[in-house]
């Protein structure tokens, strides 16, 4: 037994959805405070499926999973509370259409964190300088490109001061010239020291910015290590067959 | 695309077309010996009533000037009159009794009455309706069986039977079991029963808006209360606005069957009027220009609003 603090600590977590599909088959992860994970593996391998069991957007069928120090299944935890501290990102950016950028930034801090107005408004144009649109800040979504909406997004997630942050495909459902400006945005917030658990296939971004890597395969991570060792490794054919696959 | 010329061409013949209608109706009612009484129609509506103003005492007429009556009692006591149009004149004895003139006002004719009744019965209905249509729509998607077979046995029970069946059991049972006023009972016959349809409404609206929405707004921390509120009604709500308009039309023509419990609204003006002149044709005519009156009034409102609206995204 160590006492050693987990930004994550995920033990054996089994999931099945309602229709059969077993999603999860025992998964076990320790995320160090700081570190940055990237997560691979094939379509329908359960990336998402574990990545939104860690913000409680999916309940699971056993297992434990404590996040920044609280069973997340634990009766006394409120869920609303957990995921002020959690940020997420969709693949498809999801922000709300009828709220202009700054809107979409502040609503949180409003009315979850009720933060008052003004600090809301200041820290949404701190962030929106840091994602490099702040002249966007009383546009709608709409009016924005994919990749000027994702950088929105990640700015929503930041301003809830979240000390975890969750990246699902953040930039596959992108054109590939902005796919860099977004990926960019997230090793910033990288190297400013966010624990962060990123689902991406982009292997130079993983080189750059992962700790480590853990490859999913039917609901088991069946491997995890640095980059290199990753890259490098020979005998999980799947692994193999799966790095060739995106190259 | 049909060419410029091609369409005012179409546009002329759209309106040979209703002046054709017109004289068909004309020449028709002429074959059945109608006489028709349209000058009558206007008085249903505003009215000119002379107030007759007559003397307090006995005494005489001192002048009448600037619209002012005076005259003075035998006692010496000068009273003072405004009068649109004096009976007397300077010199004239009075008794006490007789009419010194009169004061012309306009007041609201039965038609124009009965519309406020059906306006005011409409606006009440409409804010019930809405209140209940959202509780019970939010039911109906709701995962908890209970509140879920509520609403689902409330949608269909009113959706499954008329709504003059409902006035009647509304008045005739709930109404006296709870000592209702005829008007109470009218006003929640139609809000319970445009709320079930508002309640679809509501349902089809929220479920348009996609997951995606919720999981965002869930990650952030929002509560049930605050996603409801903040997210999906305020997306829910402008993309339901067509269909809620046409549920509001149709509240306002629906409420024509509370006549049937004795409520004076516009519909039951008309039968009271039809019934004392020989008028049927001129004044169901106008009631039902009353109601469209209505019924567009409030369809230019919403479009004037979705266009706002619209812009608002821009
Ligand atoms: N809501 C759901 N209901 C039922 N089955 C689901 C649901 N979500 C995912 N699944 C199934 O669970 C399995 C894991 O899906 P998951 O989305 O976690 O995979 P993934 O690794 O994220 O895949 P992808 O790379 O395509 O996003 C798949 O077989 C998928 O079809
Ligand atoms: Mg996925």
């Amino acid at each position: 037994m160590t006492d050693k603090k987990y930004a994550v600590r995920a033990r054996n977590i089994y999931k099945v959805y309602p229709n059969e599909i077993k999603a999860l088959n025992g998964v076990s992860l320790n995320v160090d405070y700081g570190e940055v994970l990237v997560i691979i593996g094939a379509s329908g391998s359960g990336k998402s499926t574990f990545l939104r069991t860690l913000n409680r957007l999916e309940e699971i069928n056993s297992g434990s999973i404590e996040v920044l120090g609280t069973d997340i299944f634990n009766k006394k935890t409120k869920p609303t509370k957990l995921r002020t501290k959690i940020g997420m990102v969709f693949q498809h950016f999801n922000l709300f259409p009828h709220l202009t950028v700054m809107e979409n930034i502040t609503i949180g801090q409003i009315k979850v964190k009720k933060v008052n107005k003004k600090d809301a408004v200041d820290l949404a144009t701190v962030l929106l300088k840091k994602v490099g649109i702040v002249e966007k800040a009383d546009v709608y979504p709409e009016q924005l490109s994919g990749g000027q909406q994702q950088r929105v997004a990640i700015a929503r997630a930041l301003a809830m001061k979240p000390q975890l942050m969750l990246f699902d495909e953040a930039t596959s459902a992108l054109d590939p010239e902005m796919i860099g400006e977004v990926l960019d945005v997230m090793e910033k917030v990288a190297k400013e020291g966010m624990t962060m658990i990123v689902v991406t296939h982009e292997m130079d971004f993983a080189k750059a910015a992962a700790d480590r890597i853990a490859f999913m395969n039917q609901g088991k991570i069946t491997e995890i290590a640095t980059p290199e060792e990753i890259l490098a490794n020979d005998n999980n054919p799947q692994l193999k067959q799966f790095l060739n696959k995106i190259h | 695309m049909i060419s410029k010329p091609a369409k005012a061409a179409w546009n002329f013949t759209y309106i040979i077309v209703i002046i054709g209608i017109g004289y068909f109706t004309f020449i028709s009612s002429s074959k059945i010996n109608y006489i028709w009484r349209w000058n009558t129609i206007p008085s249903y509506i505003i009215y000119t009533s002379h107030d007759t103003v007559s003397s307090p005492f006995n005494g005489f007429v001192e002048g009448y000037k600037n619209g002012e009556l005076t005259i003075k009692s035998l006692h010496g006591v000068t009273k003072k009159f405004k009068l649109e149009k004096s009976a007397v004149k300077k010199g004239n004895v009075v008794d006490q009794g007789d009419e010194l003139g009169y004061n012309v006002s306009h007041k609201a004719g039965a038609l124009l009455l009965g519309l406020l009744t059906t306006l005011k019965i409409s606006i009440i209905a409409i804010f019930f309706a809405i209140i209940i249509g959202i509780i019970t729509g939010l039911m109906r998607i709701a995962e908890n069986p209970l509140l879920k077979n509520l609403a689902i046995t409330y949608i269909e029970l009113i959706r499954g039977t008329p709504l003059l069946v409902q006035i009647f059991i509304f008045y005739f049972f709930i109404g006296t079991v709870f000592n209702l006023d005829r008007i109470v009972s009218g006003i929640g016959a139609l809000a319970v029963f445009e709320g079930a349809y508002i309640a679809e409404i509501v349902r089809a609206g929220i479920q348009s808006i996609g997951k995606d929405q919720t999981e965002a707004a869930l990650s952030i921390g929002m509560n049930y209360f605050q996603l409801m509120r903040h997210i999906i009604m305020p997306q829910a709500i402008k993309r339901t606005m067509p269909a809620m308009a046409g549920q509001f039309i149709s509240l306002i023509k629906d409420s024509s069957l509370v006549s049937i419990i004795s409520i004076t609204d516009l519909t039951k003006a008309g039968r009271e009027i039809v019934s004392s002149t020989f008028s049927p044709f001129e004044i169901w005519f106008t009631v039902a220009a009353m109601y469209l009156v209505l019924t567009y009034s409030l369809s230019s409102l919403t479009h004037l609003l979705e266009r706002k609206m619209a812009k608002s995204d821009r």
